[in-house]
């Protein structure tokens, strides 16, 4: 990178937070995305306050330096692999909170962990019943970005549904705040719907294309103080889908709800279950582990008995076994990350919802795909609102390239099956669209909003699909 | 309007479904929005499906005519008035309801009305658990462009909570669709968040000024079959208020959660006490009115009994009035719009959003607003949503009254600019907010810039969002 721009932008930050150092560069160049080439960004910067990030979004702008923002590095997509020559703008030290009690909400910068926001709210008796497998690295910012899901969203839903409000960087260094702080009289953040339409939306899921955000306004709760757990097995898997969705009927609060397939529950045991303290079973051919909670005893009582009742109505029974849940819940904030490199493979992930009632579709394709090209992988996935959100891995050793091609490969092929089972990816991972025509009005409407709001390119280029038959 | 024009909009929707006759354009030149001035469009135009609109569009695009679209006509703040040589597209044609039972959600066209809806989800034993007050007549749709919310609210959010994707017709005649029937192989709308940007939300409280939602996927639930009903008295608004906090703290189903101060439920009862034969009650300075409803009924025993202990703790009380209940949730898809009329006057409204706790700043204000002015009126609000009360405050005049009325409509443009400095916010950008809003100049010009690149020809309801 230019000397000029690095001494421009080190004015802005001071010298101690830009780098141009090869090691450096070095560890920016990748994410915790595996099978992802590295490349070298120009240089690091790391922004203290909102302001800075907007002056040196103006440098940027000015000079068409292509932008990669980043919180934790934890994105498993290569959403934050930096361009070539580019500026990594690295958020970390954005790490003010503010609690607003009164209206049950909080504001985080950008570079608060769901790890740090945890304790923090523990102390208050709240929470935020929503945790990524890689809480204890994520953002809650970079998780806005790549709009994540995970522990607790069998009832609360993807991260988007707890926000309620962003402030957000605009790529000309323009700051602008959505939700009811828009208003700068508001006492803070209290409902996201405010001044008609909802351009929060915007920036959920953007992975940093039209604006880095820079602080984020949720909704607090008070903590849940009852749990139980329970496995319940079914024999065929149109019984365990119509099992989730009736849970959702029936307003049970089941914070944490997986279906697993008998030998992908063996295969997962094999990893963590002496851990966890699971006992050796005969897992039936589709089992449910759900992990209840609730603010109040009686109704989590009434929650455990009629789930086992609608189990029964089912044709399914009562397993019993409660660590697999237990251990799964109270393992939320590091469980994923761990079980995921317990094996010592490599793999590429392949995010994306099923309706409840589709799962058995995903389960099918992977399985399909594993044996035509002779990989190793698993699917686990866990209940969302009305849909299954699926992370399939497909593994490779990391010393055979030839593998690495396979699964990569694979990893192609999946996406365009799932694509076509009606499967919806959460962000838009450029792998979803190759080879797909069919959704060109909706990429061109994208990309003309991006042409305005970033009219250099250079927040996160590329990351936008265009559209098959060319722009509009 | 041109001749010719008139006659391309006849070759797309055929003749009868195209007008120009001076009483038809009257209809169209007002909602039920009062205390705002007709103006007449020159053509109202009735397409039958999203095909049709996108061919109007496309021709209304070319010679840059003006768009406002319609549906229910029941928006209060002139959202659906039409500009001068403006044409009105009324999608009341649009119908058709569609169910997906496994997804638990429902998707209707723009002329599908709430009443309408529930009848057929009341079947199923589901229901959208928000009805805008004017349910009878207004479309889903329309509800989501003006972003509203109503009784239900208190637990399931505003309208734009429920969306779970929309089909809209850009202004250059483009359909696009969002959420995860983006996905043309997707087997129905069970995901909002699909493909990264959510792109439903730019259309959630737009006002039709990005496009013409032509319909919209919804979340459905299973209907509640046990109710619980209390009205909590307290002698401070801060009471009620935390009362309120506390209430969605301890996760207690309030479907519908209302503060009245006791003058509004006293003028309340003197409206319509005698019509439904209330009992006379002496109300306290406020008053917390509480449907809960859930699947179970021991939850909702549970629930009812805990919020009665908070009350206590509180020292707040119970009232004995299972009238008010009646009225407000079972009679939710009639008897506001019925109450706003009973009486005669006309009235304007500034619907707006404030914090909980500063609810009864939203009440001091409109109440000295009324001294200095001099004329009648009241507010009251609903909670809506995580933490927010939807105000509602109505500002009356007598129709016959030109001198009244100007005196009203005075006083609201005041109070927005009060209102906005108190910390509220409004859920959709009515035109006369755009005098009341400071300090978010930035913001404007974004919404701006994407008003621009949606429709750069400034044809759909311009001047609606604030005046973009």
């Amino acid at each position: 990178m230019d000397n000029e721009i690095v001494k421009e932008l080190s004015k802005i930050v001071g010298e101690e937070y830009i780098s141009t150092r090869r090691d450096v560069l070095l560890t920016y160049s990748a994410s915790a995305s595996t099978s992802y080439e590295r490349v070298f960004p120009g240089a690091v910067v790391r922004p203290g306050t909102t302001e800075e990030v907007s002056k040196i979004l103006k440098v940027t702008n000015k000079h068409k330096i292509p932008v990669t923002p980043r919180g934790g590095g934890s994105s498993l997509q290569g959403e934050v692999i930096p361009q070539e020559d580019g500026l990594v703008v690295e958020l970390m030290r954005l790490s003010d909170i503010t609690l607003y009690k009164d209206l049950r909400s909080v504001t985080v910068g950008a570079g608060v962990t769901f790890g740090v926001l945890e304790k923090y709210l523990k102390k208050s008796d709240l929470w935020i019943p929503y945790y990524p497998g890689s809480s204890l690295v994520a953002t809650y910012a970079g998780n806005v970005s790549v709009n994540g899901a995970g522990f607790g969203s069998p009832i609360f839903g993807c991260v988007a549904e707890h926000v309620l409000g962003l402030e957000v960087v605009l790529p000309d260094g323009t700051i602008i705040q959505t939700g009811s702080e828009a208003n700068p009289h508001a006492l803070g953040p209290f409902i996201r719907y405010a001044f008609g339409p909802d351009l929060t939306g915007l920036f959920i899921g953007s992975l940093g294309t039209f604006g880095i955000i820079t602080k984020v306004s949720l909704k607090t709760q008070k903590r849940m103080r009852f749990f139980d757990y329970n496995t319940y097995g079914f024999e065929t898997v149109e019984k365990a889908q119509r099992f989730m969705q009736e849970l959702r009927c029936n307003d049970i609060s089941s914070i944490w709800v997986a279906l697993y397939e008998g030998r992908i529950l063996d295969f997962f045991l094999d990893l963590v279950g002496e851990e966890y303290g699971v006992p050796q079973h005969e897992w039936p051919k589709y089992t449910v582990s759900i992990a209840f909670g609730r603010i109040r005893e009686d109704q989590l009582k009434s929650d455990v008995k009629a789930t086992e009742e609608l189990c029964e109505e089912l044709g399914g029974h009562l397993i019993g076994i409660k660590e697999l849940p237990k251990g799964e819940w109270e393992d939320r904030l590091r469980e994923f990350v761990r079980s995921s490199y317990v094996h010592g493979w490599h793999w590429r992930i392949l995010y994306h919802h099923q309706p409840l009632s589709n799962w058995y579709k995903t389960m099918e394709a992977l399985w399909a795909v594993m044996d035509e090209y002779g990989i190793l992988g698993h699917t686990a996935g866990f209940q969302s609102q009305r849909s299954y959100n699926f992370y399939p891995q497909l593994y490779y050793d990391p010393q055979d390239n030839e593998e690495e091609k396979k699964v990569i490969a694979a990893h192609r092929d999946l996406s365009k099956r799932l694509f076509k089972t009606g499967a919806v990816p959460f962000k838009l991972a450029k792998y979803w669209i190759e080879g797909i025509s069919e959704m060109d009005t909706y990429l061109s409407f994208l990309n003309r909003i991006k042409s305005e709001v970033d009219p250099n390119d250079i927040l996160n280029p590329e990351i936008i699909p265009k559209p098959e038959g060319g722009e509009n | 309007m041109d001749a010719k024009i008139i006659k391309d909009f006849e070759e797309i929707v055929g003749s009868e479904f195209v007008s120009t006759r001076p009483d038809v354009l009257l209809t169209y030149s007002q909602t039920a929005s009062m205390a705002s001035d007709p103006v007449l469009p020159n053509a109202v135009v009735r397409p039958a499906d999203s095909q049709e609109v996108s061919e109007i569009l496309k021709l209304a695009n070319k010679h840059k005519i003006t768009v406002v679209p319609r549906s229910g006509g029941s928006s209060l703040q002139q959202e659906a008035n039409p500009k001068p040589n403006s044409i009105v597209i009324d999608l009341m044609r649009l119908g058709g309801i569609k169910l997906y039972e496994d997804f638990q959600s429902v998707k209707v066209g723009a002329g599908v009305t709430y009443g309408e809806l529930d009848k057929f989800l009341s079947k199923q034993g589901l229901f959208l658990p928000v009805y805008p007050e004017s349910s009878l007549v207004c479309t889903v749709t329309g509800n989501i462009a003006v972003n509203g919310s109503g009784p239900g609210s208190s637990l399931y959010g505003c309208t734009g909570d429920l969306v779970l994707g929309l089909e809209v017709v850009l202004p250059d005649g483009t359909i696009i669709q969002t959420g995860s029937e983006a996905n043309p192989n997707s087997p129905g709308p069970f995901l909002r968040y699909a493909f990264g940007t959510d792109i439903t939300g730019l259309f959630i409280g737009s006002l039709g000024s990005f496009g013409i939602i032509t319909k919209a996927s919804m979340k459905v639930f299973r209907r509640p079959e046990y109710y619980e009903y209390n009205l909590y008295g307290f002698d401070t608004a801060e009471k009620a208020e935390q009362f309120l906090i506390e209430v969605k703290q301890n996760d207690i189903h309030g479907l519908f959660t209302s503060i009245y101060s006791g003058d509004v439920l006293g003028l309340f009862w003197d409206m319509i006490g005698e019509e439904f034969g209330y009992p006379t009650i002496e109300f306290p300075p406020r008053a917390v009115s509480m449907t809960i409803g859930h699947v179970r009924e021991d939850m909702a025993k549970s629930d009812l009994e805990l919020a009665n202990q908070i009350c206590e703790s509180l020292g707040g009380n119970i009232i004995e009035a299972q009238e008010l209940h009646d009225f407000e949730w079972d009679g939710r898809l009639w008897n506001f719009v019925r109450a706003c009329y009973a009486h005669g006057w006309h009235w304007r409204t500034i619907y707006h959003h404030q914090a909980p706790t500063n609810s009864h700043r939203s009440v001091e204000l409109i109440e000295e607003a009324m001294d200095r002015y001099g004329f009648m009126g009241h507010t009251a609000g609903f909670h809506s949503g995580h933490a927010s009360m939807n105000m509602y405050p109505q500002f009356y005049f007598d129709p016959q009254d030109k001198e009244e009325e100007m005196k009203v409509r005075n006083a609201s443009k005041e109070l927005a600019k009060t209102i906005f400095k108190s910390g509220a916010v409004p859920f959709k950008m009515a035109e006369y907010w755009k005098d009341a809003i400071e300090g978010m100049d930035d913001y404007m010009a974004f919404l701006k810039q994407i008003k621009r690149t949606i429709d750069p020809n400034n044809i759909m309801n311009p001047g609606v969002l604030g005046g973009i």
